[in-house]
């Protein structure tokens, strides 16, 4: 476009330069004739107002051409002018468009990290689900004490049967033939207070080791859960600082 | 499987966290030693405190025996002056302290080559129960002894269950501020 439009204003200018240039050659020819009294005209009056004529038909249609080439080079212009504009509003108008879905875009990822961390926050009051379970583990240990206690209790109510049982024996065995049948009872409550004292061990075996497994349970899952609450608290600041950089970014 | 740079280090932590839990409150931590790689059945002791370490790499069981014997007591006088008296609530109070303090100190150790770990707050059992310890699944373990004064203060234990490789690598510790701090409900 610029190229034909140079090359018009590079013809309109020759053409102007032309003209000018013929009209000064004119002006000169028509001085020198009437400066120089020649004894016999050359040419005839008539022959010379055709050439007169003839220059100034010329002007008149340099002239004409030069406007036609002005009002062209006008055209073009302005032509440029408005295609120019129309790029500059279709671009302004996609610009635009990218903002909005840009901005869309922000909204629903701000949204969706604040829907995140209100989760999490949520989340947090696990912290009052461990203080319960620490609290059920320490009845769950007062209940096994408790059971400790009485099963010391039994033992020693054993194992004065084991005692009892054995001086039924000896007693028994001192009333001779007179004491068999007391003999007979007195072994079988000795043998019943044996295997009660067996049971009674392998129960406090029991409650030790439920003391154990039930402690070493809670502090595994009490310690994950603390590793969760502290893994959660860093994802959520690491969230705040991505929503701070955010709301900064507008 | 756990790495031989893995298990130098626990043993490391372990020994070095515990005394700096029980020199704490001494004035001088020279008047502690330790006797490490005992075997278990030299342990001789009425109560245990245990805490728990995990991640989901492994779980650690940390347990430090006692009993109110004289130079455990002579002990609790040096840190706690008049106020240590057996089994009364000031007492167990500065007991679970120390092993917080102790475990802690594990932990922000820990830290270094696993990131991600939680613990528990400590619990007291009769070391009776300690002997069910063999129902876990027990990968490593070690056992020291304590002296104080050139007397035998006190035992510790820890049993590691590894669920994954363990190994040492250099990881920055992403939250140290939470590390070794008393984890108290």
């Amino acid at each position: 476009m610029s190229i034909v439009i140079s090359l018009i204003a590079g013809f309109s200018l020759g053409a102007l330069i032309v003209f000018l240039w013929h009209r000064k050659k004119v002006d000169q020819i028509i001085l020198e004739y009437k400066s120089v009294s020649l004894p016999e005209p050359m040419v005839s009056q008539h022959q010379f107002e055709e050439v007169e004529q003839a220059l100034k038909d010329c002007q008149a249609h340099s002239e004409q051409k030069l406007q036609a080439l002005e009002s062209s080079h006008q055209l073009a212009l302005e032509k440029r002018q408005v295609d120019t504009q129309s790029q500059v509003d279709e671009l302004q108008q996609e610009i635009q468009n990218l903002k909005n879905t840009q901005g869309s875009a922000e909204r629903q990822v701000v949204s969706g990290l604040e829907d995140l961390k209100k989760d999490l926050e949520e989340l947090s009051n696990l912290l009052a689900t461990f203080e319960r379970w620490h609290e059920s583990l320490t009845a769950l240990m007062g209940h096994n004490s408790v059971m400790h206690k009485q099963n010391d209790e039994f033992t020693k109510i054993v194992s004065q049967i084991v005692i009892l049982a054995l001086n039924a024996a000896i007693e028994a065995a001192r009333a001779g033939k007179f004491g068999k049948g007391f003999a007979v009872v007195a072994d079988e409550v000795r043998a019943l207070a044996l295997r009660s004292q067996e049971l009674n061990s392998s129960y406090k075996d029991n409650l030790s080791k439920n003391d154990f497994l039930t402690t070493s349970t809670f502090q595994d899952i009490q310690a994950i859960g603390k590793m969760v609450m502290s893994e959660m608290h860093s994802t959520n600041s690491r969230l705040e600082n991505i929503l701070s950089q955010m709301s900064r970014l507008h | 499987m756990i790495s031989s740079t893995f298990e130098t280090m626990m043993n490391r932590t372990f020994r070095d966290s515990l005394m700096v839990a029980m020199g704490d409150s001494l004035e001088s931590q020279s008047e502690l030693s330790a006797r490490e790689n005992i075997d278990i059945e030299r342990i001789d002791a009425e109560s245990a405190i245990t805490l728990t370490i995990s991640s989901h790499l492994f779980r650690i069981l940390i347990v430090m025996y006692f009993d109110f014997n004289p130079t455990f007591s002579r002990y609790l006088t040096a840190s706690l002056g008049d106020a240590a008296k057996e089994g009364n609530e000031k007492t167990y109070d500065f007991l679970y302290e120390v092993s917080n303090l102790f475990c802690g100190t594990m932990k922000r150790d820990l830290q270094t080559a696993v990131p991600s770990l939680g613990m528990s707050t400590p619990n007291l059992l009769k070391t009776e129960a300690m002997e069910h310890v063999r129902s876990l699944k027990l990968d490593q373990e070690s056992h020291l002894e304590l002296k104080y004064q050139g007397e035998g203060l006190m035992f510790a234990s820890y049993f590691l269950s590894a669920y994954g490789d363990l190994d040492v690598t250099s990881v920055e510790q992403e939250n140290e501020t939470d590390a070794g701090e008393l984890e108290f409900f």
